[in-house]
């Protein structure tokens, strides 16, 4: 049984000190990549700005280049673009009274119909 | 003159589904022979569109542009073979070919359903040509391919340039073999709510085809998936774009309902859960058409949309769905079904698995429907995409996978010893975790999910061979394999879906760069050198063309032809991309804009693995087949009564 700790616990000591080092080097390109996917090309047929190649969205892949290099974080450029052209450009809904159900439907669905099977299941 | 041949053909063919669905209610006062008359309106139905079809085609080989849909839709430059797939590019024709797919599902449910009851098989041939009556009286009336330009014009417009190519000569076809095919499915659960009752038998009927529908559906989610990956440009293979939505709410209900059938057909149990899933199923398809077809939606989907059709969609909808639903209500009561069990049973398990995929299909349909309501209610729009269901879908599939995988370790032994199943799960496990942080140091760039999704991807095949190869043992009889073939097969595509989908998501490669001729650019160990640039012309475009020698540790392993083309008809440039594909990763390049003088943007991409989420797919339909094969192998040895 010790053995199998130890590996656990290697394992998992593993897994973070990898994940530390690789972290950082990557951060930018990894921040200003994960941005240009999540945010809405707002002239095309849902695309987002890493995709299209509309003259909108180049302009708004050079301002998130220019964000990232100033050190700018995620919450900062979403809010600078939702600020400039309203919620709609981001492909992430934001946690706000409006999109409650969006949010918590799914998981609530899922509690109310597991408890009606299993309760139904199971009763005898 | 082939089109009025075309047209007329249809007004038969409308007749004919009249006929079908009014024998049982009018005609059966009057006449006894009336069973005889559905039986063959059932079957003529298919000849009568399948002619009608091949006329279409022939008309658009002919570039016949006195019809309007031809000459929307193609062109005399037009290269033969997209003359022909021309005929289901476009709107009117798509649902022409929605059509015939219907007949033919009708016939196939007509031949194959003799072992039926007659009065079942009666009412049940009823439904479908219900189904085929609504669909052609929406061809007719609100999308008819035959009707006439006013004045014919000398050439026609164009086929959209991104449907000018093979991938799209395939996908809807098959997409719609099995959207329609749930109609088969749902005729035969509206018939058991009719019936009052659901046998076991009439389970193992309709499993095949409800296997069947899902194999297609499989094929052409991944064949669109297959298309947008090369033709768009922007190497994705999933979007979660509204359309992709709605085909794959279709598909993981019917997921859900071959295995709730397992359970039906084994313990006579969910039977009305059965009913609702197979209802459900359908309607989510026609759904789907609904929200493409009556242009609510923006997507990369929406082509030729019309609000007088998405009205006659919606009421359409509005009768199958609320009217199955309505019987459903009424009648389910007086179906006996039979649910309780054991906690730590196969039923048990089935029930997790159907749970997780209604809820995940309720995620899919909430973030697909949400935005448009709050739309209607004019608040503002926002938008659901990407980060949203990976946030939410991703957690309710998770345990789904490890369920594919547990499942097997928890029925290898019949006598449920607790001991003997905790050891093995803890070996297992064991196991797999070694093997799965073992692989991690094939990855430069280490992450959880990386290791979650080669985690699962071991957990599933490792349990699932483990329970193939137990099953022969136990059973020692080579039939074993030959039953089991199909479903080992799907789950272990699943597996290799999840693998690729996951390292891909998790490892890619992404650059997007400013280059001109002779610069060289590197990513990981392989060189791409941007040699020339040339111009030339196509059959119905102008095209340029990018030459990229690419090297791998200094050895030039091949070349890429990156294309930008300019189509006669469109103003809008398409991009061709560059691949170079290999089952552990794609190089993928493609070329932006001209930035000045010679100097272009360029986006290259490396991905790793991404061919194993089409393959997983393919092994899943080929699992499906298999499965409907061992089947009716099986019906055969042990007959319908």
């Amino acid at each position: 049984m010790k053995m199998i700790k130890y590996f656990i616990y290697s394992g998992i000591c593993l897994l973070f000190m990898q994940s530390i080092a690789t972290a950082d080097t990557k951060l930018n390109d990894a921040l200003y990549n994960q941005m240009i996917t999540e945010i809405r090309c707002m002239v095309c047929q849902n695309q987002n700005i890493a995709e299209s190649e509309a003259p909108l969205a180049i302009d708004l892949r050079n301002k998130v280049r220019e964000m990232v290099d100033e050190g700018k974080d995620e919450d900062y450029i979403k809010k600078y673009m939702s600020e400039r052209y309203s919620d709609f450009i981001l492909y992430e809904p934001s946690f706000s009274p409006r999109n409650l159900i969006l949010w918590i439907g799914p998981f609530l669905f899922l509690a109310i119909i597991s408890y009606y099977f299993f309760r139904r299941s199971f009763k005898k | 003159m082939i089109s009025y041949i075309g047209s007329f053909l249809i007004l038969l063919a409308l007749l004919n589904a009249s006929l079908l669905v009014l024998s049982k209610p009018v005609l059966s006062k009057i006449t006894s022979g009336y069973d005889a008359l559905i039986l063959s309106t059932s079957k003529l139905q298919f000849p009568l569109v399948l002619i009608a079809f091949i006329c279409l085609i022939i008309s658009f080989v002919d570039d016949d542009f006195s019809l309007k849909y031809i000459s929307s839709n193609s062109n005399s430059a037009l290269p033969f073979f997209y003359k022909i797939s021309a005929t289901w590019a476009g709107h009117e024709g798509s649902m022409l070919l929605w059509c015939l797919i219907l007949s033919f599902w009708t016939f196939m449910a007509s031949i194959y359903s003799k072992s039926l009851d007659i009065q079942f098989r009666i009412k049940f041939l009823s439904v479908m040509g219900f189904l085929n009556l609504g669909f052609l009286l929406f061809l007719v009336f609100t999308s008819n391919p035959f009707e006439k330009n006013i004045s014919i014009p000398i050439d026609g417009k164009d086929l959209n340039p991104l449907l000018q190519d093979f991938g799209l000569i395939v996908h809807p076809p098959m997409l719609y073999m099995g959207y329609v095919g749930l109609s088969v499915v749902f005729s035969f659960a509206v018939t058991c709510l009719l019936q009052n009752d659901f046998k076991k038998e009439w389970a193992r009927w309709i499993r095949p085809w409800a296997l069947m529908s899902w194999s297609f559906l499989t094929l052409g989610i991944a064949l669109g998936s297959w298309w947008a990956y090369y033709e768009l440009g922007w190497g994705g293979w999933w979007f979660w774009d509204p359309v992709e939505n709605a085909s794959f709410m279709p598909w993981l209900i019917t997921t859900a309902l071959i295995h709730s059938l397992i359970t039906c057909e084994q313990k006579s149990m969910f039977k009305n859960w059965t009913i609702l899933l197979s209802i459900m199923a359908f309607s989510l398809s026609l759904l789907g058409t609904f929200l493409v077809r009556s242009g609510i939606l923006i997507s990369v989907h929406s082509f030729a949309n019309d609000p007088a059709r998405g009205a006659f969609i919606l009421l359409f909808l509005t009768i199958v769905v609320g009217g199955s639903l309505l019987i459903y209500f009424r009648n389910s009561p007086k179906i006996k079904d039979n649910i309780s069990f054991d906690f730590f049973s196969r039923e048990s398990f089935f029930l997790i698995n159907n749970i997780l995929l209604v809820t995940a299909t309720f995620t899919i349909l909430l973030g697909t429907m949400y935005p448009l309501f709050l739309d209607l209610l004019g608040l503002e729009k926002i938008s659901v995409g990407v980060p949203y269901y990976n946030a939410v879908f991703l957690p309710i599939m998770t345990p789904l996978a490890l369920l594919a995988g547990y499942i097997p370790i928890l029925f290898l032994s019949k006598n449920k010893d607790k001991k003997y199943l905790i050891n093995h799960l803890f070996m297992s496990l064991l196991v797999i975790l070694f093997l799965s942080f073992f692989s991690m140091i094939f990855f430069d760039n280490f992450n959880f999910s990386t290791l979650l999704g080669v985690f699962i991807f071991i957990w599933i095949s490792f349990n699932i061979i483990y329970d193939l190869i137990k099953r022969y043992y136990v059973s020692n009889t080579r039939n074993v394999f030959f039953i089991n073939i199909g479903m080992t097969l799907a789950h272990l595509g699943l597996a290799v879906f999840i693998l690729g989908a996951t390292i891909v998501e998790n490892n890619k490669i992404e650059k997007e760069i400013v280059a001109k001729i002779g610069e060289t650019i590197k990513i990981k160990n392989y060189a791409f050198k941007f040699t020339n640039l040339s111009q030339y012309e196509g059959p119905n475009y102008t095209g340029i063309k990018a030459q990229f020698l690419v090297y791998e540790n200094n050895t030039l392993i091949t070349e890429l032809y990156p294309e930008k083309r300019i189509y006669a008809s469109n103003d809008m440039p398409m991009t061709e991309a560059g691949i170079d594909p290999g089952l552990s990763r794609d190089l993928y390049i493609t070329l932006g804009s001209l930035i000045n003088d010679d100097v272009w943007s360029i986006r290259i991409y490396h991905k790793p693995f991404i061919r194993l989420i089409w393959l997983g797919a393919l092994m899943m339909v080929l699992g499906g087949v298999l499965s409907v094969l061992s089947k009716r192998k099986r019906m055969k040895i042990a007959p319908l009564r």
